[in-house]
């Protein structure tokens, strides 16, 4: 992909809508592009590597094992951030296996790249809307830990509390939360 | 700039592990806001009021207290300086979740900083706003990262019983309330996971 060809693809990103094209091709300038057949492992569980991808074009599927068996977790798409861990903080293992679901590629996003690229509107609009899916997923997993609570001890609450058909245990519906399983098995 | 704000602004992202900390940028941050020595019992934020600041502990302790299901505040994490505390209700918008209040044997030092002037700070182009959210990144990824290890701990060695709760074999036993609050501490940042 050229630099003018994967700037375009990156201004279509929302995360660069509003940002200057000249910033955007300093971005595609200093970051390398990665292409991704299908199944190709683009992040590895438990390893030590400091890259995180932003995908441009294609889809990649989170996948964690645990005892031996592997769950999916997450599907990214286009504008959104894998691997960001290891930008911002020492020493962190991959917690997660990322393989491309599809044909992808991906900006490669390293700590020096950053350094960099500190001061461009690109860098700090990428940064920006990474706080902010952050936060959400921080709020979208406080009110389901609450749901859940609330639907396995209804009576300690005076709201009627509409049942669903999940697990009857909390311990259940937090395994369901975070191994993306379907139920208690 | 003063070279306590710099130190500081070392500790805090050393506490937090940030890749990149830049104490020199980081300070602005701090210089930003106002310092003060708050005594022994008094509150820094109340539950449901309006998240219009961020604190910066500098020294001393906060404890964090979350009405349980009855509606009662209980003492649900301790946070020892430096941390930073109060951000999450800035960054989403959202009403405080938990009422802090200083407690130990000592006042805390705390730097109060204005929701505004963090947004301000936090959207620069520049090194200083790189600085800020990079420190602002590593916490909300620590967040989410030891809630993982929080709720695998939970989960460990309850997963036979807990099935076998399911199918109705063996009476009710499941995550404490505690546990619950002890989950939530450390999704908001406000508890790291329990070792062991």
């Amino acid at each position: 992909m050229s630099i003018p060809d994967l700037t375009d693809a990156l201004c279509a990103l929302p995360c660069f809508r509003k940002v200057p094209r000249s910033a955007v091709a300093g971005l595609a300038a200093t970051c390398p592009v990665r292409a991704f057949d299908t199944r190709d492992e683009v992040l590895s569980q438990g390893a030590g590597t400091d890259a995180a991808y932003l995908v441009i074009q294609g889809m990649l599927e989170v996948s964690v094992e645990t005892r031996r068996t592997w769950h999916h977790i997450a599907t990214i798409g286009p504008g959104e951030l894998v691997g960001e861990s290891a930008l911002f903080i020492r020493g962190v293992q991959r917690n997660a296996t990322v393989m491309a679901h599809k044909p992808s590629y991906c900006l490669e996003l390293t700590p020096s790249a950053l350094s960099t690229l500190a001061g461009n509107p690109a860098l700090a609009a990428l940064e920006l809307s990474l706080v902010a899916a952050l936060s959400r997923r921080i709020r979208k997993t406080n009110l389901e830990i609450q749901g859940a609570w609330k639907q396995t001890h209804p009576d300690d609450f005076k709201e009627n509390i509409q049942s669903d058909e999940g697990p009857k245990t909390f311990a259940g519906r937090l395994k369901n939360m975070f191994t993306g399983r379907g139920g208690d098995q | 700039m003063s070279s306590d704000f710099v130190q500081l602004a070392q500790k805090l992202a050393d506490a937090i592990g940030v890749v990149e900390g830049a104490p020199m940028q980081l300070a602005n941050m701090f210089a930003a806001g106002s310092l003060a020595e708050v005594p022994v019992g008094h509150s820094l934020c109340d539950f449901g009021g309006p998240s219009d600041k961020v604190f910066l502990l500098v020294d001393g302790t906060v404890e964090v207290f979350k009405p349980d299901t009855t509606g009662v505040p209980r003492p649900i994490a301790k946070i020892r300086g430096p941390a930073m505390i109060g951000h999450m209700g800035v960054i989403d918008g959202s009403l405080r979740s938990a009422s802090c209040k200083v407690a130990g044997e000592t006042a805390a030092m705390v730097i109060s900083l204005g929701a505004d002037e963090f947004r301000r700070l936090m959207a620069r182009p520049d090194a200083t706003g790189s600085a800020v959210r990079h420190l602002v990144l590593a916490n909300l990824i620590r967040q989410l990262g030891n809630t993982n290890i929080t709720v695998a701990a939970l989960l460990d060695g309850m997963s036979d019983h807990a099935a076998a709760t399911e199918t109705g074999s063996q009476p009710v036993q499941d995550i404490t309330e505690d546990d619950l609050h002890l989950l939530q501490a450390v999704l908001r940042g406000w508890s790291v996971p329990p070792r062991g």
